[in-house]
């Protein structure tokens, strides 16, 4: 049955494989074929090449036939590029590439045909499929239903599978177009042929070729296959040219086939045995399903091989006619007419389901499905933390309503009365919901239930706690997406939902705040984020090198300015008789250095500004038992300058603190290290200078801002002492500044909502 | 007129009590709906454990029993015998021996004590006094050793035990562990898994010995046996909540649950027939989930659930008196149910206002978000209602713990195990029927359960709810974000605000909804099942 006005993308590069499939697609009518223009020049594609020859029969615009020739099919083509293949296309098929896979699965709308051509040992294509592609490749198979196909080129490769593979499996057997015994060989040249690639880059590859040199130790050989680095023996010829690869098939004295995989075969055999070379093999492998059972060639031990190859080598007629008469029937296992009508059903049946397929969603009832994403605070943060999960908020939710995508936005929080009161979300949109929620944790048996429940067969925990949202409704299964505020989870997160980290820093890579077993799990957190955002270069470096993330996974995002309007004092801006100090009890707010620099400002300096100390919790800090807050405390108690002059505020509400800021002479920053502290926009906003410890993510801010800040060194309490100095004589000539409104106004949730709900359809 | 023959299987294990499942009474309600179509008989293939309990139910429900037949392979198997028989033991008088003994002499001490004060109070000369003493002094003498021996032997005994527990051989322990909760061991389960196979392999003898049967239905995914059958098969779907709450669940059952849902999954494997409850199952399970082709499934919708018959009194002039007096009566015995018995077995004010929510407490009932709407409503607007629940705290330690964090005992009123009269009378006395329920397989009962009594609804805003009731009017008037516990709390303020037009407006649509009867759900299912029998 012909199947025309079919577009077919076949995204595989392998040259023998490509003959034998696209002919089959042109019986069944199929004229126009895409394939991919680029391949990994890796270890898997060695066999791999393009051809345009098909393009011409595309009747696709040229524009659109150049941006589909312009991607890398095997990572992730661009959303135009998917768009273009959703109009016109209507099958894919692709190797095992789970990148592949995972962008196939996540993009394609028609039929999608996975081609695995078998694995060594009990490996599992499931096992693999979890394992590099996680339980979101998983997942995104499963959402494909009745689309998706495990096209099985040998007949017995899905009855091991998961049953999400084993349901969608059809035979499209692996043939050869050209299944002829040409019968061009000689044999003058008295040496074995074994095929061994990538000998010196694959420990499995290594290995077979050194049993083969142990086991046929003694006699001639030629090694043939592709060596991405060279091999140390002149007998491996690696990379041949025609002349050279048409000589080693007809003058060669014999072929040994070494695989007892019983799942998968190499091409090579087959191409002795076209040219007439006797091949000798080991039983038990993939041969002897096509009828390699009873030929003479068939060794069931290596003693077996070697002593046939010795016979073939010196010259025994009978044995290689032997082998050469009756060997064609391997040839005929994988001939057109062998394997053509039964690839061409099996194609059939992807055909006819994928109308099904048509057919029934046409029949789906309407239903209004929004998506729904979750954005987590998953510590008890107030300040700039809290704020900025609820500017994340409002910025999706914005994005979301400017694109007209149908979306509803759920603020998590930790439920905890003594830390959250109604006014602190008062910023929070009102079409943003809110949630308070808990931490449950799950050991791994009910991790492992959890999982099989929530349809992700074959995963299996790899740690001994999960944690999953408690939200005292549906563990928030009903949010589609996952964004998590902060790396700071304590157990993995147990991956019912695909979610993002959004990581502000990496202190940890700079000052000691963190045990070192804590810290692995944040960055494994990191690590198994579907996305990692980050708002600063600095953070995005970090994540790179410290966490070790793929630059795949890791995006900048825009820093969201709060809108801090409603928080205006309006009280006079009076004469300034102090600074401030914004801090709050984390190590790397630098307490010893700053405090001993304010000594050496009133004692030294003369400084004439008291100096408020504000923050969250600072007015617990006296209590705190950390070493670096004792020796702080201890150093204010034993000089009485900074008695007198240390204000301590403690926290202060939004109002109190804008009007702090206004009427301060500046904002002192001496932290070591961060994401880049907002106060310092928040002090500039009201008019308010800043002096600031000279570290990158500040440099950042400052650029963005365009603040002019002041700059010190954190880690000489001199320098920040005459930073200060300054800082109070400047007062006169610098006492306001003001912040550009355009600057603003570009980094204002209003401004970057769409960036934000741009980077959130990437995940869904 | 030709009777067409169709199978039902079932295969619940022998720990199930049908009264207590849902399927029970869908079976019943079901048979009871094929009463009236002549030409239809029922054959029912059940373990041989099932089969007397399938009787009793049936005879309980009032199923007329002449178009139904039940089947079951002969003789109860062995380990089943042996199980029940363990059971039976452990259920008896706990008491020791010794105990038991111990208790005894006490009991005949005391009573002789008591008789020989009276003989000394009673005396009336010396003589007799002194002979009550003589006597005194005779059994003493021959008590006292007795008594040694068993106080001897008592000690012994307890230290034995004190000893055996220290060393704790971990095989004794787990065979002590086998005995006293024999469900959840795994050789038990094991056992017991290898006896249902076994039994499902002599249910399918007979299944096909039964060539009269022409196609068999199942009600339930949860026996992949059924589709070793090989005439054909039409299995019924009702929802996989586990899928939708994966994480809650996992608490619940441990790997018994699992085993279930990994049959339930070979069950959809192997089906090659659904019916489902709603449009939403089909598509958002089946379909997209499972891959299952949308033709193959067909969606039955279920009979509504009516109550009245329970709590209608007829024939007298002052009938609705006499019913409400009647409800007041099983709300009472109802109360007596209660998870907070001090509190409730005092109650006298049975014309209390209460909301009413009748569910098991699972993961999908969603009652926390209920609980915070009702803790708002009772303490922040100061809406004087009770809440009562059917659920039991004690299985669901959130609920329990959520209703004693906030003091909400004498409010919250959790009450089990009641019976289809009580629940009635708990419908019709309440003001207002609620169903936060974020999942189900249909339409919630709670609709026309409710307003079968004359009591209003409001529910949760779901795909199944309103693939039901469809009108918007409707809809907005009793849907509410099952996700906003402040929506639900507006609603509900609302609900009992306006609660006579809200009856107004739902009792039309109820009145449409009731004209819909068992007997249409069993056509509609033997449609199907003739249909795929050509």
């Amino acid at each position: 049955m012909k199947i025309p006005s079919m577009r077919i993308m076949w995204l595989i590069n392998h040259s023998t494989l490509r003959n034998f499939e696209i002919d089959q697609l042109k019986k069944i009518g199929v004229e126009e074929i895409f394939l991919p223009k680029k391949f990994p020049y890796d270890e898997g594609n060695l066999s791999a090449s393009v051809v345009f020859d098909h393009d011409k029969d595309l009747t696709l615009s040229r524009e659109d036939l150049d941006i589909l020739n312009a991607q890398d099919w095997y990572c992730e083509p661009s959303q135009e590029a998917w768009d273009i293949a959703n109009r016109h296309f209507d099958v894919v098929f692709l190797a095992f590439f789970p990148r592949q896979l995972m962008a196939v699965t996540s993009n394609f709308r028609g039929a999608i045909v996975l081609r695995p051509f078998g694995l060594s040992g009990n490996l599992r294509y499931s096992d693999l499929i979890m394992s590099l592609g996680g339980e979101r490749l998983v997942s995104k198979i499963i959402e494909c239903g009745r689309r998706f196909w495990f096209g099985m080129g040998y007949s017995q490769l899905a009855d091991d599978e998961d049953w999400y593979i084993k349901r969608r499996s059809v035979f499209l057997p692996v043939g050869l177009k050209d299944a002829k015994v040409a019968d061009k060989w000689v044999g003058g040249d008295k040496k074995i042929f074994f095929v061994c690639p990538r000998i010196e880059t694959s420990p499995y590859f290594n290995a077979i070729y050194k049993k083969f040199i142990r086991d046929f130790k003694g006699i001639d050989y030629c090694v043939g296959g592709a060596q991405p680095v060279r091999v140390d023996d002149e007998r491996v010829l690696g990379f041949v040219d025609s002349a050279q690869h048409e000589y080693n098939m007809t003058q060669l004295g014999v072929m040994y086939y070494h695989s007892q995989e019983v799942n998968h075969i190499h091409y090579h055999p087959f191409e002795a045995v076209k040219a007439g070379m006797p091949l000798v093999f080991m039983a038990n492998g993939a041969l002897d399903a096509l009828g390699g059972k009873e030929l003479p060639g068939r060794c069931n031990t290596v003693e077996e091989a070697r002593r046939k190859v010795e016979r073939i080598i010196s010259g025994d007629r009978k044995l290689i006619e032997s082998i050469r008469l009756s060997q064609y029937v391997l040839l005929k296992a994988m001939s057109e007419e062998v394997c053509g009508p039964i690839w061409r059903e099996g194609f059939h049946l992807i055909v006819k389901e994928l109308e099904d397929c048509k057919t029934e969603n046409s029949l789906r009832p309407v239903h209004n499905k929004r998506k729904k994403i979750a954005v987590i605070l998953p510590v008890e943060y107030r300040g700039g933390t809290l704020r900025g999960a609820l500017s994340l908020c409002n910025a999706i939710h914005l994005g979301a309503e400017e694109s007209k995508d149908a979306v509803d936005v759920v603020f998590c929080h930790i439920n905890d009365p003594r830390t959250y009161s109604d006014e602190d979300f008062d910023s929070l949109s009102s079409k943003v919901s809110r949630r308070p929620m808990k931490w449950r944790i799950l050991d791994k048996d009910k991790a492992r239930r959890s999982m099989r429940y929530a349809g992700v067969p074959g995963w299996e925990p790899d740690q001994a706690r999960y944690m999953v949202p408690e939200d005292g409704i549906r563990q928030l299964q009903d949010c589609h997406l996952w964004i998590v505020v902060s790396d700071r989870l304590e157990y993995p997160l147990l991956p019912l939902r695909p979610y993002v980290l959004m990581v502000y820093d990496y202190i940890q890579a700079y000052e000691k705040v963190l045990p070192r077993d804590v810290d692995q799990i944040f960055i494994n957190a990191a690590r198994k984020a579907h996305r990692v955002w980050v708002t600063t270069d600095f953070t995005y470096g970090d994540g790179l090198r410290y966490a070790g993330i793929s630059h795949e996974k890791i995006t900048k995002v825009p820093m969201l300015i709060s809108d801090i309007e409603e928080r205006e004092s309006n009280a006079r801006k009076m004469v300034p008789r102090y600074f401030l100090w914004m801090t709050n009890k984390g190590a790397h707010k630098n307490h010893v250095n700053f405090v001993k620099a304010l000594s050496i400002y009133y004692e030294e300096y003369e400084g004439v500004l008291d100096c408020w100390v504000t923050g969250v919790e600072t007015d617990g800090l006296r209590d705190e038992h950390a070493p670096h807050l004792r020796e702080m405390f201890n150093f204010i108690d034993s000089t009485e300058i900074l008695r007198k002059r240390l204000k301590w505020c403690g926290e202060l509400s939004d109002f109190q603190l804008s009007k702090a800021l206004k009427n301060a002479g500046f904002l002192a920053h001496p932290v070591k290290i961060d994401n880049g502290t907002f106060g310092v926009v928040e002090a500039a906003k009201l008019g308010t200078p800043s002096i600031s410890s000279d570290y990158p993510a500040m440099k950042e801010l400052d650029q963005r801002y365009q603040m002019n800040l002041t700059w010190m060194d954190p880690k000489s309490p001199r320098d920040m002492a005459r930073g200060l100095k300054r800082m109070e004589e400047s007062l006169g000539r610098q006492r306001s500044i003001s912040l550009d409104e355009n600057v603003l106004q570009s980094n204002s949730v209003e401004h970057q909502a769409s960036i934000y709900w741009r980077e959130v359809k990437k995940c869904l | 007129m030709s009777v067409k023959n169709f199978g039902i299987y079932i295969a619940y294990p022998p720990t199930a009590d049908l009264r207590d499942q849902g399927l029970g009474r869908y079976l019943a309600s079901f048979l009871k709906g094929a009463h009236s179509l002549s030409d239809v008989r029922f054959t029912i293939c059940c373990p041989s454990w099932s089969h007397e309990a399938l009787d009793q139910l049936f005879d309980s429900e009032g199923v007329p029993m002449n178009q139904v037949d039940i089947v079951s392979p002969k003789g109860v198997p062995c380990l089943l015998r042996m199980f029940n028989a363990w059971k039976s033991f452990k259920s008896r008088n706990k008491a020791g021996l010794l105990s038991r003994i111990k208790g005894r002499v006490i009991y005949g001490l005391r009573s002789a004590r008591e008789k020989v004060e009276i003989s000394i109070a009673e005396a009336n000369s010396w003589h007799s006094v002194l002979f009550i003493f003589f006597f005194l002094f005779f059994c003493i003498a021959i008590i006292f050793p007795i008594a040694l021996v068993f106080y001897i032997l008592n000690f012994l005994s307890s230290t034995a035990g004190k000893f055996l527990r220290k060393i704790s051989l971990a095989r004794l322990h787990g065979v002590l562990g086998m005995l006293s909760s024999p469900k959840d061991d795994s050789t038990v389960l094991r056992l017991f898994s290898y006896m249902e196979n076994a039994e499902s392999r002599r249910m399918l003898k007979l299944v096909d010995s039964m060539d009269a049967v022409s196609a068999w239905y199942c009600p339930t995914a949860f026996w992949p046996a059924f589709h070793e059958i090989k005439k054909p098969r039409l299995m019924c779907m009702p929802d996989i909540v586990l899928t939708e709450f994966p994480s809650a669940f996992s608490r619940i059952g441990g790997e018994r649950t699992m085993r279930i849902f990994e049959q339930i999954q070979k069950s959809v494997a192997k089906a090659s027939h659904f019916v489902t409850y709603s449009q939403n199952v089909k598509w958002a399970t089946l379909v997209d989930q499972y891959g299952v082709p949308a033709e193959k499934i067909s969606v039955i919708n279920h009979a509504p659930s009516l109550l009245n018959h329970k709590v209608d009194v007829v024939g007298y002039s002052e009938s609705e008196d006499i019913s409400l007096d009647l409800c007041k009566n099983l709300l009472f015995s109802a109360f007596r149910k209660s998870s907070n018995p001090l509190y409730t077995a005092g109650f006298e004010n049975w014309n209390v206002d209460y909301l009413f929510y009748a569910s098991q407490f699972r993961p999908n009932k969603n009652v926390i978000a209920l609980l915070k709407a009702y803790k708002y409503l009772l303490r922040d607007k100061y809406i004087g209602v009770k809440l009562v629940l059917t659920g039991n705290p004690e299985h669901a330690p959130e609920i329990k713990d959520f209703i004693s964090d906030n003091f909400l005992e004498k409010d919250v009123i959790c009450i089990s195990g009641l019976s289809v009269s009580e629940l009635a009378a708990c419908y019709k006395m309440a003001k207002l029927a609620v169903n936060p329920s974020l999942s189900e397989g249909g339409c919630p009962f709670t609709f026309t359960e409710a307003l079968s009594v004359g009591t209003p609804v409001v529910a949760s805003r779901i795909a199944v709810a309103e693939e039901v009731l469809t009108e918007s009017k409707l809809q907005d008037a009793t849907f509410f974000d099952p996700y906003d516990w402040r929506d639900m709390a507006n609603k509900i303020e609302w609900g009992l605000e306006n609660r006579a037009a809200l009856l107004a407006l739902q009792r039309p649509y109820f009145d449409e909804l009731k004209k819909r009867t068992w007997a249409d759900v069993v056509s509609e299912h033997i449609n199907v099942l003739e249909k795929i029998s050509q």
